[in-house]
C-alpha cells in the first residue's frame, strides 16, 4: 500500500527489467543506466517532481526494443555463432525460470487463496477425468474385435410388444448360412445358441456358461486362441473351446488340448482349443464354447431351413464398411424371399444392428448380457461437463480477485516500459503454472480413488496411460487450455488499466458489481449447484419411492433355489417333507419361472368374448402348491389351488386381474382359456403383483398348476439363524442333486432389479455433493477477497457505528440477491429435465416444491456460511488499523 | 523535425565532427546535437549507442572511463586519427550530395562550408 515513489528503487527495478526484458550487454546497459541519471539529475534541477523526471527520462530513452536491434547489429561481428547459440539458449532459460520465479513468488504472498484455486480446481479435473473414464469405458464395448464396425447382429421384430419392447435378440438358425451364402458382401457369419452346462472332468464338476457356436464363430469374432487352430476347433461335433482361465481351473497344469470332459447332456466333449479370455467390455461374455453342430435341435431347423423359429443369435461380418441402411434393406428383402410360404402379415421382419452399437443401445428381450444405457452415459457426460465449467467459472473468478490485488506491482512495469502482450504473457503464464499444477493434484485424485470408483461402477477402469497415449495429452492440453483461458480475462483487465491511476490504488473491487463477468459466473456456479441438488433429491425420492412400493407379494427371507437336472425334479416331495421338519423352514413351494423372472409369454387366440382374429399375450407360469401361501399372493375371487380338487393339475387354472379385465371377462371364474396347446378352466383370480419391474405395470398372467416340471423351490425362512438353515438346506439339497447348489433371495434379487437406477442415483448425489464443494471452495475465496478489499470501506461504516451483525448483513446481502438470480435460472431447466427423466418410470413420485426449497435453502445456508466467516473477520478489524492502512 | 532517414544518414558526420571537437559522453552528445539543431535532431540513445560501439569497433573512435561526481563512471568517446580521415570523407560526400541538390534546385540551397 505505499505510494511514495523511490527514484532509487524506481531505477533499480528499471534496470532489472531491462536485463530480464532485452538482451542487451551488462556493460551496454552501464551505459544506459548512466544517461538515464545524468538525464534524471537535469530535470530535477529543471524543478521537475521525481516520479514525472522518471517518467519523462524513461520515455526519452526511446524503443529499447528497437536499440536491442542496432546493438545486435553491433555484436554480431563481435560474437561467434557457437557463443551465440548457448547465450540463446541460456537466456531462454533464464528467462523462464524468472517467469517461474515470479510466478512462485507470487504464489506464496498469496498462499491461501491460490491454494484454494489450485485444490478447487484439481478436484473438477479430478471428477471430470473419473466420469471421463467411466464413459470411455463405456463407450469402448466390443472394440476389441478386428475391425469391430463391420460386425453387425440380426435381431427380430415381433408384430407384439412383449416386456416393454417388440424386439428379441434372437434369431432364426440358417439365417447365417443365408447370409453368407446369398449377400456377396457378408464374408463370414455365425449362429449361436446360449449353453450352460455342467461340465465333468474326473471326479470334479464345474458349472459354467457359454455358448453353442458353428465354425465361422472365430472368423466374426477377435477371440485370439492360445492353443488350437481357429478355422478348425469348432468343425467336428462335439468338440470344445475353453478360455485359458477355465482351462487352468480345470486341468491345472495339464496340457487341455486333446482331453476329454463329459458335459450334462451326456456325451463326451474332446477339447479343440483355448482361447484368451473374453475382454471385460464385450457385450457377451463366456467361459466355453461347444460346436453346434452337436445340437440336435439346431440340426433340426438346419434341416427344415426355415425362418420360423428365432431362438438362436445371428452375427456376421461384412467386407468393407457400408451404411447399416444398406445392409437392412438387403437383409430385408433376402429374408422376406425366404418366407414365401407364408402370408406377409405372418413373416417376421429382422432388423440389423451394430456391434458396436449393442452395449448402450440395444434393449431387446432376451439380450445375452446386461446391456448398459447411453441415457446414463448422456447424463453423465452432462454432469461431466457441468462440473467442469463449474470448476473453470469458479477458478477464473478467483484468479481475476486475486489479480486485482496486484495492479499496483503491474503499473510499476508498465511505467518502466513493459509492452502489453508482455503483462499479458506474464498472467497467463502464471495461470497456466497452477492450472498444471491442479492437473497434477486431480491425476493424485484420481489415482487414489480409482479403485474405489472402479468398485462403485462395477467396471474395471484404469488410466490407461499406457494404451492410449492420446489420453496425456489430452488432459495437458485441456489444463493448458483452462490455465489460459483463465488468466486471460484478468490479463486483459489488467494490461489495459492506467498505470497511474493504478499505482495511485484506485483499482480494486468495491463489493461485486465491478466486474460483470465475474457476476456471472458466481450466478452460473450457484445455478448449477441448485441443478445438481434439486436433480439429486429427485432421483432419491424416486428410488426410495420404487424400492417401498408395494410389489404385490412378500420379499423377505424366501430363498430360491434353481433346479438343475432331474434329481430334484422327482424327488421334490420327498426333499420338501424333508426340510418342513426344520424348525427355521416356514414354507416350501415349487414353480415353473422365478417370480422375478417369468418370460415365458403366450399368445391366445380365442376365449369368450372375443373377436376374430383378436390375440392377446399373456406370460404364462406353472406353481405347485403353497407356492401362493408362500409369498403372500391372495386370490381375490374363487380359489387357489388345492389338493382337494385332483383335476387341479390337468385343468385348473389361476389369471390375474390385468388379465381378466385384458380380455375383457368381469366374471372369470369358471371360464375356459386355451393357452399353449393346453385348455383350462379359471378356479380363481389372482390379486394383481409385480412378477417384472416396478417399471413397467402388471401384465396379464396366466397361472397353472404343474408339479412335476419344476425349475425353481422356494423356501422360507425364519428371520433369525438364517446362515444355519441355509447350510441345512445346502446338506439336504446337496444329498439329491450332483449339481453345486446355488440359491438366492427375492429380496436381493429386486433390489438388484434396480442396482442400475440406484447406481445412477448414488453417482449423481457424489458428484452432486463435490461439485458443491468446489462452489464452495470458490465462494470462500472470493469473499474473502472481497472483504479485504472493503477493509478500508468495513472500517469507515464501523467507525460510523455500524455494529459487526449489520456489516456482516450488508455483505451477505450482496450474495442473496444472486443466489435468488441463479435459482431462477436453474429451477426451470432441472424441472423440465428431472420430469423428461421421470417419464420412464411407470410410477414415479410427482415432482413438488419442497425439493426446490431444500435446495434454495441448502445452497443459501452453504454461501451465508462463507461469505459471513470472511465478513465478520474482516469487520473484526480494528478501524483504526483499517484506516491506517493507506 | 527532421525525416528519419536524414537523421539516420546524418548521424555519423555530426558524431565524428562533435568528438573532433572535444571528447564527449554519450548524454552529452545528445544534448549538444538537440542544442545545435535547435531541436530538430533528437536522437535517441537507443540509437545513439549502438552507433557508436559501431563505429568504435571500427577504430573511428575510442573510449575512456571517467569518474564523475553524479555516480557511476561516464564512459567518453574521442575521434582517433583514422576517425579523423573519416570525417574528412563523410564531409566530402554531403558536400558532393548537395552540389547536386543545388544544381536541381537552383540559387535557393546554400551550404556554408
Amino acid at each position: 500500500m505505499e505510494s511514495r515513489f523511490d527514484l532509487a528503487t524506481a531505477v533499480a527495478t528499471w534496470r532489472q527489467f531491462q536485463v530480464r526484458r532485452h538482451r542487451i550487454l551488462e556493460k551496454d546497459l552501464d551505459e544506459l543506466e548512466v544517461h538515464l541519471r545524468a538525464h534524471l539529475a537535469e530535470l530535477l534541477r529543471q524543478g521537475w517532481s521525481e516520479d514525472a523526471a522518471f517518467r519523462e527520462a524513461v520515455r526519452a530513452l526511446g524503443d529499447l526494443e528497437e536499440a536491442e536491434g542496432e546493438y545486435r547489429k553491433v555484436y554480431w561481428g563481435k560474437l561467434r555463432r557457437q557463443r551465440r547459440l548457448m547465450h540463446e539458449v541460456n537466456w531462454g532459460i533464464s528467462m523462464l525460470r524468472n517467469y517461474v520465479l515470479i510466478a512462485l513468488r507470487v504464489l506464496k504472498k498469496q498462499k491461501l487463496y491460490a491454494g484454494l484455486n489450485v485444490v478447487g480446481l484439481g478436484f473438477g479435473l479430478a471428477a471430470f477425468i473419473l466420469l471421463g473414464l467411466f464413459i470411455r469405458y463405456e463407450l469402448s464395448f466390443d472394440t476389441f474385435h478386428q475391425d469391430a464396425d463391420r460386425i453387425y447382429r440380426v435381431i427380430l421384430k415381433q408384430n407384439h410388444v412383449y416386456q416393454g419392447t417388440d424386439l428379441m435378440a434372437s434369431s432364426p438358425a440358417p439365417l447365417a448360412r443365408m447370409l453368407d451364402e446369398e449377400l456377396p458382401e457378408v464374408t463370414s457369419a455365425t449362429t449361436l445358441m446360449r449353453h450352460t452346462a455342467l461340465l465333468s472332468y474326473g471326479d470334479e464338476h464345474y458349472y459354467e456358461e457359454g455358448f453353442k457356436a458353428d465354425k465361422k464363430f472365430l472368423s466374426v469374432f477377435s477371440f485370439p486362441m492360445l492353443q488350437g487352430s481357429a478355422e478348425t476347433a469348432l468343425v467336428a461335433p462335439l468338440s470344445i473351446i475353453l478360455t485359458a482361465s477355465l482351462a487352468e481351473t480345470i486341468f491345472g497344469d495339464i496340457d487341455p488340448v486333446g482331453e476329454s470332459l463329459l458335459l450334462d447332456d451326456g456325451a463326451y466333449y474332446t477339447v479343440t482349443g483355448i482361447i484368451e479370455d473374453v475382454p471385460e467390455q464385450s457385450h457377451f461374455t463366456f467361459r466355453f464354447v461347444t460346436s453346434i453342430v452337436s445340437d440336435g435341435y439346431y440340426a433340426a431347423m438346419m434341416a427344415a431351413y426355415t425362418l420360423r423359429e428365432s431362438n438362436f443369435f445371428t452375427y456376421f461380418r461384412v467386407a468393407s464398411d457400408m451404411p447399416v441402411e444398406d445392409l437392412q434393406e438387403k437383409v430385408e428383402t433376402l429374408t422376406q424371399a425366404n418366407q414365401s410360404d407364408r402370408e406377409p402379415a405372418e413373416s417376421e421382419h429382422f432388423i440389423v444392428q451394430t456391434l458396436l452399437g449393442i452395449h448402450l443401445e440395444s434393449h431387446a428381450n432376451f439380450e445375452l448380457g446386461t446391456n448398459g444405457d447411453i441415457r446414463l452415459i448422456y447424463l453423465l457426460a452432462a454432469i461431466a461437463f457441468a462440473i467442469l465449467l463449474l470448476s473453470c467459472a469458479n477458478y477464473m473468478n478467483l484468479a481475476i480477485a486475486r489479480s486485482g490485488m496486484r495492479a499496483h506491482e503491474v503499473g510499476m512495469r508498465k511505467v518502466v516500459g513493459a509492452s502489453r502482450a508482455q503483462i499479458i504473457l506474464q498472467f497467463i503464464g502464471e495461470s497456466t503454472l497452477l492450472s498444471m499444477i491442479a492437473l497434477g493434484i486431480a491425476l493424485v485424485i484420481v489415482w487414489s480413488l480409482l479403485p474405489a470408483f472402479s468398485r462403485f461402477v462395477e467396471r474395471e477402469i484404469t488410466l490407461g496411460f499406457e494404451i492410449n497415449l492420446l489420453l496425456p495429452v489430452a488432459l495437458v492440453l485441456l489444463s493448458l487450455g483452462v490455465g489460459v483461458i483463465s488468466g486471460s480475462y484478468p490479463a486483459l483487465i489488467m494490461s489495459s488499466l492506467r498505470p497511474t491511476r493504478v499505482l495511485k490504488g484506485e483499482t480494486g473491487g468495491r463489493g461485486i458489481r465491478r466486474f460483470r463477468l465475474r457476476t456471472f459466473l458466481i450466478v452460473g456456479q450457484f445455478a448449477i449447484s441448485i441443478i445438481l441438488v434439486v436433480g439429486s433429491l429427485i432421483v432419491y425420492q424416486q428410488m426410495h419411492f420404487i424400492q417401498n412400493m408395494d410389489a404385490g407379494y412378500d420379499r423377505d427371507n424366501l430363498l430360491v433355489i434353481p433346479v438343475r437336472g432331474g434329481e430334484l425334479s422327482t424327488g421334490f416331495n420327498t426333499l420338501k417333507s424333508d426340510l418342513l421338519q426344520h424348525s427355521s423352514i416356514v414354507g416350501v413351494a415349487s414353480s415353473r419361472h422365478h417370480l422375478l423372472d417369468i418370460t415365458s409369454g403366450r399368445l391366445v387366440r380365442d376365449w369368450e368374448g372375443s373377436e376374430e382374429g383378436d390375440e392377446l399375450l399373456v406370460h404364462y407360469t406353472s406353481v405347485g402348491h403353497d407356492f401362493l401361501d408362500l409369498y403372500g399372493i391372495l386370490v381375490s375371487e374363487g380359489r387357489p389351488f388345492s389338493t382337494d380338487f385332483l383335476l387341479d393339475e390337468t385343468e385348473a387354472m389361476l389369471i390375474n386381474e390385468s388379465g381378466a379385465s385384458a380380455l375383457g371377462w368381469s366374471e372369470p371364474v369358471g371360464k375356459e382359456l386355451a393357452i399353449s396347446r393346453k385348455t383350462g378352466t379359471i378356479v380363481g383370480v389372482v390379486s394383481d403383483f409385480h412378477f417384472r419391474t416396478l417399471h413397467q405395470k402388471v401384465e396379464p398372467l396366466v397361472i397353472d398348476l404343474d408339479i412335476d416340471r419344476i425349475g425353481f423351490i422356494s423356501v422360507k425362512l425364519r428371520s433369525e439363524n438364517v446362515r444355519e438353515s441355509i447350510a441345512h438346506i445346502r446338506r439336504r439339497v446337496e444329498a439329491v442333486s450332483p449339481y453345486p447348489f446355488e440359491y438366492n433371495f427375492v429380496d436381493e434379487v429386486f433390489d438388484r432389479q434396480y442396482k442400475a437406477e440406484l447406481k445412477q442415483g448414488r453417482l449423481f448425489t457424489v458428484f452432486t455433493v463435490l461439485a458443491l464443494v468446489i462452489a464452495t471452495l470458490g465462494l470462500f475465496g472470493l469473499a474473502a477477497f472481497s472483504a479485504e478489499q472493503r477493509v478500508k470501506e468495513l472500517g469507515v461504516r464501523k467507525v460510523l457505528g455500524a455494529t459487526e451483525t449489520s456489516l456482516v448483513l450488508l455483505l451477505s446481502k450482496e450474495y442473496l440477491t444472486l443466489i435468488v438470480a441463479a435459482f431462477a435460472l436453474a429451477a426451470p431447466v432441472v424441472y423440465f429435465a428431472m420430469n423428461r427423466w421421470l417419464e420412464s418410470f411407470v410410477n414415479r413420485v410427482e415432482i413438488g416444491p419442497i425439493v426446490f426449497m431444500s435446495a434454495l435453502g441448502l445452497v443459501i445456508v452453504i454461501a451465508w456460511l462463507s461469505v459471513s466467516y470472511q465478513a465478520l473477520r474482516a469487520a473484526r478489524v480494528n478501524p483504526v488499523l483499517a484506516l491506517n492502512c493507506e | 523535425m527532421l525525416p528519419k532517414p536524414l537523421v539516420t544518414a546524418s548521424l555519423r558526420p555530426i558524431i565524428l565532427t562533435l568528438l573532433d571537437d572535444q571528447p564527449m559522453y554519450g548524454y552529452e552528445i545528445i544534448q549538444r546535437v538537440h542544442s545545435l539543431s535547435e531541436g530538430q535532431i533528437q536522437w535517441t540513445p537507443g540509437k545513439l549507442y549502438p552507433l557508436l560501439h559501431s563505429i568504435e569497433n571500427k577504430g573511428l573512435i575510442d573510449a575512456f572511463w571517467k569518474p564523475s561526481e553524479e555516480g557511476p563512471d561516464r564512459k567518453y568517446y574521442r575521434l582517433t586519427a583514422s576517425g579523423l580521415a573519416a570525417l574528412a570523407g563523410e564531409k566530402q560526400s554531403w558536400l558532393d550530395l548537395n552540389a547536386i541538390l543545388v544544381r536541381l534546385w537552383g540559387p535557393e540551397l546554400q551550404l556554408q562550408p
